[in-house]
């Protein structure tokens, strides 16, 4: 298993994770979101043959209100 | 009268922009958004758990109020993670439209102005239609339209804080020195009076969100601002008279009765 960052909390998954089959163990199916990896913006059309490394650190941010 | 306007080609009626934070409740805001007659609405993204629904319920819900969105990058601190954040927002929210934000301080949250304008240079060469929040700085202001910037948004004061128009010999002369391109005031409006005065600058429209939705009725001051800004607005198409030193009677002198020439009395 490796570490990674989630949102500033430490999760594990298996090694060569892909993002889209770590949005599936995190539970983030289907919801309106996107995803960044160490400051990068990562398109959804990448989710699948982009891989997770150990200590990246990933933020997934989704609609709020905003001024 | 006809009096709409254009923002990145696309046209619309109201010159009233409105955020979607800080209601008291949902239900709130939206009644406050539908009488406020905006048709452009200001919105953003955080980070978000699972547990939380991932942002679907507030999405579905400013969905179905049918505004052009206009997402923004507040909070951002750099030029990496306005660009980022600005990214990961096309791709949500599937519009160019990017309200930039980069603060350069946390005490006024005063917008960073290398770093907007740096970033405005980035965001534009990726395909951003970029309505930059900005100090009420004239060069600033021009910079950011040199790099490609159609729109510019100059803050009336530090957000939140209500206090109107804090420079208005700056915003003035923002407008005078450019005519021609759309200009909104951003942040620091409290009053609909405010608004008022700074459509009554030749401002093409007013963006807030505090001041509807942290007043004791949103709903009737959403009304109240969208009167006052369509009144400022009025008022500065019909052209206000000159100031003037000394007092000027408005009522006819000549035929006033009781009075004699000198000789008579």
């Amino acid at each position: 298993m490796i570490t990674v960052s989630v949102n500033n909390q430490i999760k594990t998954l298996p090694p060569a994770s892909s993002v889209s089959e770590a949005l599936c163990l995190w539970d983030y199916r289907g919801e309106k979101i996107a995803v960044a990896i160490n400051g990068e913006f990562v398109p959804r059309s990448s989710y699948a043959e982009r891989q997770l490394q150990a200590n990246d650190c990933i933020d997934i941010v989704a609609p709020v209100q905003g001024g | 009268m006809t009096d709409s306007w254009q923002l990145y080609g696309k046209q619309f009626q109201s010159r009233f922009l409105i955020g979607t934070a800080l209601y008291p409740s949902p239900t709130i805001m939206n009644d406050a958004i539908k009488t406020s007659g905006s048709e452009i609405i200001t919105l953003s993204l955080r980070r978000q758990s699972p547990e939380t629904g991932g942002g679907n319920a507030i999405w579905d819900f400013l969905k179905q109020l049918d505004c052009t969105l206009l997402p923004n990058t507040a909070g951002c601190h750099s030029v990496k993670e306005a660009v980022t954040l600005a990214q990961m927002s096309r791709e949500i929210f599937e519009t160019n439209w990017l309200k930039l934000e980069v603060v350069g301080d946390e005490y006024n949250l005063q917008p960073d102005p290398i770093g907007t304008l740096q970033a405005a240079e980035q965001l534009i060469k990726l395909g951003f239609e970029v309505f930059p929040y900005c100090t009420d700085d004239l060069v600033l202001c021009q910079r950011l339209r040199d790099v490609g910037c159609q729109v510019l948004m100059p803050w009336g004061a530090p957000i939140g804080t209500g206090r109107g128009l804090a420079n208005p010999y700056a915003l003035q002369t923002i407008r005078e020195r450019l005519p021609d391109i759309p200009l909104i005031v951003d942040a620091g409006i409290g009053k609909p009076s405010h608004a008022v005065q700074a459509m009554e600058l030749g401002y093409d429209g007013v963006l807030l969100n505090t001041a509807v939705a942290q007043a004791a009725n949103p709903v009737i001051m959403a009304q109240a601002f969208k009167g006052a800004i369509e009144t400022g607005r009025l008022g500065y198409l019909a052209g206000a008279m000159a100031e003037r030193q000394t007092a000027q009677p408005s009522t006819p002198t000549l035929g006033m009765p009781f009075w004699h020439q000198a000789s008579d009395q």
